[in-house]
């Protein structure tokens, strides 16, 4: 019997189900970043796979799920280390309690399963829906019916990848670390980031922005290599922030007022932290690229396959991207809120030290714009190589228009979601302060 | 310096303080005994600021301090009152250095001083070759003489201490109450600590004893030695607890 499987079984035999179950509900806030994400995963899963079925004609289109699938596994690899910091004093008690490592192994692969299949049973049906409603009217009941099942099928096949892949990662972090490891995992992520390699990082930006320049010149048969190019420059960019941060941080500039304590939050955040940050703002800057591309494939006379397949592409790629941007911004703000919510601690020593309510929501409010200006970082630059390519390509779309309308729509979202945090914040911030 | 008149206070339809009167006077070293639920972090609390729905007057200097609201509050604990936590309470993401200026950034002075200060003060509390680690990398003592750093960085009229030494061992606790001793005999530094510890109390001055939420008892050590003084606590904790049986 495979490993995992015997782990698994392991912890149902101990009789943990009760114990896992309930594990999940009390540590749902720590899970529900993990939730969304498996859900979106699911959903984009499902709707790629769909595209691929429906028009098999396009080869692209099928290599969506592949891509959509690797991204996961990269911040999959990420959110579980993550956990892992969160749930090691746990983890670490069940060990000293004497049970055994398979026991704990078998506990948090059961966990992260559970939430996985949740995740399925909300995805799937969302995307079903979602897709139903993309192509009514254009598409055949019959052939809607046939398309879904196969794509149902698809879909529980990367699912069981999925799953294969998350419980290796969790069986590789739950060996690798022993009970003091786990004791100490939280400890060691904690505030320590240092200014690490900042001119070998500055040096591979300048040599990535100088293979970017030259690309442009063969961008039709390079699209890929270059989406890569700034792929990498956008993550180098975010780490290059952090590091300046860490560098600045004896400056006098910074004792003053709350400019320390901020300074010292932002760089808090782990490593693991800081890339599953850096990974979502890059999926936020992917989202807008595909949205123009979607809409030139609308918009443009030029045809790639036919008017009309063009037309029902662009129209599902549009929405579908519009959806993820709005899923990854609530992702990352999510992701901010549970961040402030670990810091309540801090603003009972702030408060003890002297700062008064109105300042303290002052700095946290500075804290959200910085974090919502760093998705700015990353949008720009993609956006700007978008355009390059669609003015290369297609003369006769709109693109003043086309940004517009796409600026316009984001913004709106964008300040819909910080509204949402920073009143969810807010609340929240009161209740700590009474 | 402090006058605490008839100061209650209720949760849930329970007092758990009730008509508490009290003096501290400058340069007292004045310490709260009681067991736990008896009110002695509640009151602290209510001393500090942090805590304002209560009934009865608290003043600092003539200053009746439930009457202060917002900022005005924040800026006099910041001025006036220095606060040591028993679990040290250090901002984990900031270096010990950081966490001591910390309390100086919210002050009007000079950033040329506020970093002599840091360095006088580490200096004195022997803190002076960690300044550039974070909490998670010092011992729990070193953590609390950071904690007491960051009170007395401020040069406050009086620190609070909530069982400064519950988190510590034997030669920690004894250490950071010579410290203690030490900033209120050279700096006159007044201090009001809570605690339950016997050992801990006879380092103080003054005791008041609480129990129920009242002040039963109040010992004054006026010039007996500290050996002594831990005896007289000892026999005063043993006859409470016969009279209870």
């Amino acid at each position: 019997m495979p490993i995992f499987l015997r782990s698994c079984w392991k912890g149902i035999q101990m009789k943990f189900s009760k114990l896992i179950w309930s594990n999940i509900y009390k540590t749902i806030s720590n899970y529900i970043i993990f939730w969304f994400f498996d859900i979106s995963i699911m959903f984009f899963l499902y709707v790629g796979s769909f595209i691929g079925n429906s028009y098999k004609e396009i080869l692209v289109s099928n290599a969506l799920p592949i891509i959509i699938l690797l991204v996961a596994f990269i911040v999959l690899y990420y959110i579980t280390r993550l956990m892992l910091v969160i749930k090691g004093k746990e983890f670490s008690i069940y060990l000293l309690i004497g049970i055994s490592k398979n026991g704990v192994k078998g506990i948090y692969i059961a966990e992260n399963l559970g939430i996985l299949l949740l995740a399925l049973l909300v995805g799937l049906p969302l995307a079903i829906v979602y897709s139903y409603i993309s192509v009514f009217g254009k598409m055949e009941l019959s052939t809607f019916i046939e398309v879904t099942t196969k794509t149902i099928e698809t879909t529980i096949v990367y699912f069981l990848i999925y799953c294969i892949y998350t419980v290796s990662v969790c069986m590789y972090f739950v060996d690798k670390n022993n009970i003091k490891d786990l004791l100490a995992i939280k400890k060691k992520s904690e505030g320590n980031r240092k200014c690490n390699n900042m001119k070998q990082k500055i040096v591979l930006l300048i040599f990535l922005f100088v293979l970017y320049i030259v690309s442009l010149n063969y961008i039709e048969q390079m699209l890929s290599l270059v989406f890569l190019l700034v792929v990498g420059m956008v993550y180098m960019l975010i780490m290059l922030f952090y590091d300046v941060l860490a560098l600045i941080r004896k400056s006098k500039w910074l004792m003053q007022k709350n400019r320390l304590y901020l300074v010292g939050n932002i760089l808090r955040k782990s490593r693991s932290k800081q890339f599953v940050y850096a990974i979502l703002n890059i999926c936020f800057g992917i989202s807008s690229c595909s949205y123009i591309f979607g809409e030139v494939f609308q918009n443009t006379k030029t045809t790639i396959i036919s008017l009309e397949l063009d037309r029902i592409m662009g129209y599902i790629q549009t929405n579908i991207s519009l959806l993820f941007f709005v899923t990854i911004c609530f992702i990352i703000n999510l992701n901010q809120f549970l961040d402030v919510l670990e810091t309540e601690r801090d603003y009972y020593i702030l408060m003890s030290i002297g700062r008064d309510k109105k300042s303290l929501f002052n700095m946290l409010r500075r804290e959200i714009s910085i974090n919502g200006g760093l998705s700015v970082l990353v949008v720009v630059p993609l956006l700007i190589i978008a355009c390059c390519v669609i003015q290369k390509n297609f003369d006769d779309v709109l693109l003043g228009f086309i940004l517009g309308k796409y600026i316009v729509m984001c913004t709106l979202i964008f300040i819909f979601c910080e509204m949402l945090l920073y009143y969810s914040i807010k609340k929240a911030m009161k209740k700590w302060i009474k | 310096m402090i006058n605490i008149k008839d100061v209650s206070k209720q949760y849930d339809n329970k007092m758990v303080l009730k008509d508490i009167t009290f003096d501290i006077n400058a340069g007292d070293f004045v310490c709260i005994m009681g067991a736990s639920g008896s009110g002695k972090t509640t009151l602290l609390n209510i001393l500090s600021t942090i805590d304002n729905d209560y009934e009865g007057i608290v003043e600092y200097g003539g200053v009746n301090i439930s009457k202060l609201q917002g900022k005005n509050i924040a800026d006099f604990r910041n001025s006036n009152i220095g606060i040591i936590f028993q679990d040290y309470n250090l901002l984990d993401c900031l270096t010990v250095y950081e966490n001591i200026i910390i309390a100086l950034t919210f002050m009007k002075i000079s950033k040329k001083e506020q970093q002599e200060r840091v360095l006088e003060i580490a200096g004195e509390l022997g803190i002076q070759d960690i300044l550039e680690k974070y909490p998670h990398e010092i011992s729990g003592g070193q953590c609390q003489r950071v904690a007491c750093a960051r009170a007395m960085v401020k040069k406050p009229s009086i620190i609070l201490a909530d069982e400064p030494t519950g988190a510590l061992d034997t030669a920690a606790s004894r250490a950071l109450l010579k410290t203690l001793k030490m900033m209120n005999d050279t700096f006159k530094v007044t201090i009001l600590m809570v605690t339950h510890d016997p050992l801990t109390a006879s380092y103080c001055k003054k005791i008041y004893f609480m129990n129920d939420g009242r002040i039963v008892k109040e010992m004054d050590r006026g010039e007996e030695k500290r050996e002594k003084f831990f005896a007289d606590i000892l026999e005063e904790l043993l006859e409470r607890d016969s009279n209870e049986i």
